[in-house]
């Protein structure tokens, strides 16, 4: 007996249906918990802008063609003006233009990264967690072996011996980052094959594939969307470390990271040639985090607290 | 309670293991040449057998692996290309200041950020709870060479108060000439009582420091946080505090106890990210340690070097995973379970 007081937190989080008069969107369950973390909506919306800007960027930038290999030496390194808000780098190209494209590159290799290591880590993950035995024992074995690397020490070692590029680098991180899921992936399967509606569909005949497919990867994907969702800050940041190192995206590319990296020497006289690139890297860290810390509160609110 | 402690250190072993096959790996995975990148791009075919022969690259692979894993096990890791120097003294060169410098930036951000955290909690809901969170969420979300250039901008360029690179001015060697002893110039000067060098080594130290110091700021309040918030809810506070104990009570003799646990459990994915990051800020700050070492490594492709960079490294971090495991079994008699 744990006590005098029936602890009610089950009922909290159990599901819409049984709970009559509590009527709830049907666009997105989620919204009502989302209004109360402010936080979450902050970050979905400046999120969402990050993301809009990135696609939209050939259309919105008042100088496209600065993303690319151009040079106008008469305007290097202009400060911020009406003409140049973020002001002009080393070789005259519009700074606002080059962070807005920045967003792209950065954006890309997140998605990289978030679906190879998703795809790899579920899949070792449900593996070693619904068939359990030996191959639970080496698989996770495995992964305990990439765990004993810092992440970001393990991508930037591979990150070094790749040939330097944008690819290249979201594929070392994505190397990096894939054991997390496997562990998270085969913790989910291995509580779901423990449960009543598990052993039902087993004692009914489903075949593995069915359980696999049907009833432990949905069950898996909430945990594994919120682990994505904060996941997405740590590959921005570990992306622009890589370039900043010279071991990602190369020049012209506009990518946060190099372009910091390139304006180091001129930090002192011409500030914004860093400090704009830098604040994109900051805010699109911080828009991210802001939703993976409310999704972990709405989903998980045992382990995220608001 | 020892068998907890001996298939904790086997579990240990193993990974150590596995590390040390993985880094053997990532070696041969490496596209080009190994003797032609010793050799340089014009040496003759004789050359290159000669380097070949030299380092055993004609054998084949399971013979290299078995003199790669005897040669770690002698504490010998190959030479690195760019210092011409063994690596595993240029290691022992390095590395005791790098640890100084994460340490004490670790020191720092549990003072800075247990606090918040606590602070956090306990006005849980507030204004103030939202701030700090967003101040530990930038925190985290802080690119470090970013933030290490805005320091020295600010701190020396603009106000110039504080030193900009380096571990202490040469400057001082005519004045208070400072004798080695573990080759920490702020470790040094304090034992052997040179005053002069220890305020200009400490001053020198408190960009660098502060740069590491934000992410483990960020994670250790957002835990602390986290953690006292779960443990507010649990029965034995709440009956704490329906018996009518003041809330400074409540917190720092029931709540802070149990929820010290997920702190210490950090401690060393922290200080794996510290470590990682003080590679950046070394860079920027030019401090002659491991993570400047491990830069121009990186950067020049000293593949030696890099391995026996990520193998030491990773050595460390699973030596602090098993310190950690063993201190929180002693601290918390469920987790030998």
């Amino acid at each position: 007996m744990s006590g005098p007081v029936p602890d009610l937190a089950p009922l909290a989080t159990s599901d819409a249906s049984i709970m009559p008069g509590r009527r709830r969107s049907w666009l997105w369950p989620g919204w009502g918990a989302a209004k109360r973390v402010p936080l979450l909506v902050a970050g979905l919306v400046l999120s969402a802008l990050i993301i809009i800007a990135g696609v939209l960027a050939p259309w919105i930038t008042p100088y496209p063609e600065d993303a690319g290999a151009v040079v106008h030496p008469t305007q290097a390194l202009l400060a911020p003006s009406a003409a140049h808000w973020f002001g002009t780098d080393i070789v005259g190209r519009d700074v606002f233009t080059r962070v807005v494209f920045g967003a792209r590159v950065s954006l890309g290799i997140v998605v990289i990264v978030l679906v190879v290591s998703a795809v790899v880590g579920l899949s070792i993950g449900l593996a070693a967690g619904f068939f359990g035995g030996w191959l639970d024992a080496v698989l996770m074995r495995v992964t305990d072996i990439f765990l004993a690397f810092p992440a970001l020490l393990l991508s930037i070692a591979l990150a070094a011996v790749l040939s330097p590029s944008a690819l290249h680098a979201a594929l070392a991180i994505a190397f990096t980052w894939w054991p997390w899921y496997a562990r998270l992936a085969r913790g989910q399967a291995a509580s779901i094959r423990r449960q009543g509606y598990s052993d039902a569909a087993r004692i009914l005949g489903a075949s593995r594939t069915r359980q696999l497919v049907r009833h432990v990867l949905p069950n898996a994907s909430t945990p594994v969307f919120v682990q994505m969702s904060l996941d997405a800050a740590g590959i921005i940041l570990t992306a622009a470390t890589l370039s900043y190192l010279g071991l990602g995206a190369q020049d012209p590319t506009p990518e946060w990271g190099l372009m910091v990296a390139k304006g180091q020497p001129l930090a002192t006289t011409a500030w914004w040639v860093i400090t704009f690139p830098g604040l994109a890297i900051l805010v699109t860290a911080v828009a991210f985090n802001f939703v993976g810390d409310g999704l972990q509160s709405v989903f998980d609110p045992k382990r995220g607290r608001r | 309670m020892s068998r907890y402690i001996a298939s904790r250190i086997l579990q240990a072993l193993g990974v150590v293991l596995g590390v040390i096959v993985m880094t053997f790996v990532i070696a041969r995975l490496i596209p080009g040449d190994p003797a032609i990148a010793y050799a340089g791009p014009r040496a003759s075919v004789e050359e290159l057998a000669a380097v070949r022969e030299q380092f055993g690259l004609d054998l084949p692979m399971w013979q290299q692996f078995v003199s790669y894993v005897t040669g770690v096990l002698h504490g010998d890791l190959g030479i690195s290309l760019h210092t011409k120097q063994p690596v595993t003294s240029d290691l022992i060169q390095v590395l005791p200041t790098t640890l100084v410098l994460v340490g004490i930036a670790l020191v720092f951000a549990a003072i800075v950020g247990i606090p918040l955290g606590i602070a956090a909690a306990r006005w849980h809901g507030t204004f103030g709870d939202v701030a700090a969170k967003i101040i530990a969420i930038l925190m985290v979300s802080m690119p470090v060479f970013w933030l290490a250039i805005l320091l020295q901008i600010v701190f020396f360029s603009r106000l110039g108060w504080l030193p900009v690179a380096g571990q202490y001015d040469s400057a001082y060697d005519s004045i208070s000439p400072l004798y080695t002893v573990i080759g920490v110039p702020v470790i040094d000067s304090l034992l052997t009582g040179n005053w002069p060098v220890f305020v200009n080594a400490a001053a020198h130290m408190i960009l660098p420091v502060c740069a590491i110091a934000a992410y483990p700021i960020g994670a250790v309040a957002m835990v602390t946080r986290g953690s006292l918030l779960e443990n507010l809810g649990e029965e034995h506070v709440r009956m704490v505090r329906a018996l009518g104990f003041p809330e400074r009570a409540v917190f720092g003799r029931f709540a802070l106890r149990p929820s010290l646990n997920p702190i210490v459990s950090l401690i060393a994915l922290v200080f794996a990210y510290a470590l990682t990051n003080s590679f950046i800020v070394e860079s920027v700050f030019n401090w002659p340690g491991l993570g400047s070492y491990a830069v121009r490594a990186f950067v020049s492709l000293d593949i030696p070097a890099i391995l026996g960079i990520t193998l030491i490294v990773a050595l460390l971090y699973v030596l602090l995973n098993l310190i950690v495991d063993l201190a929180q079994a002693v601290i918390d008699p469920r987790v030998r379970a």
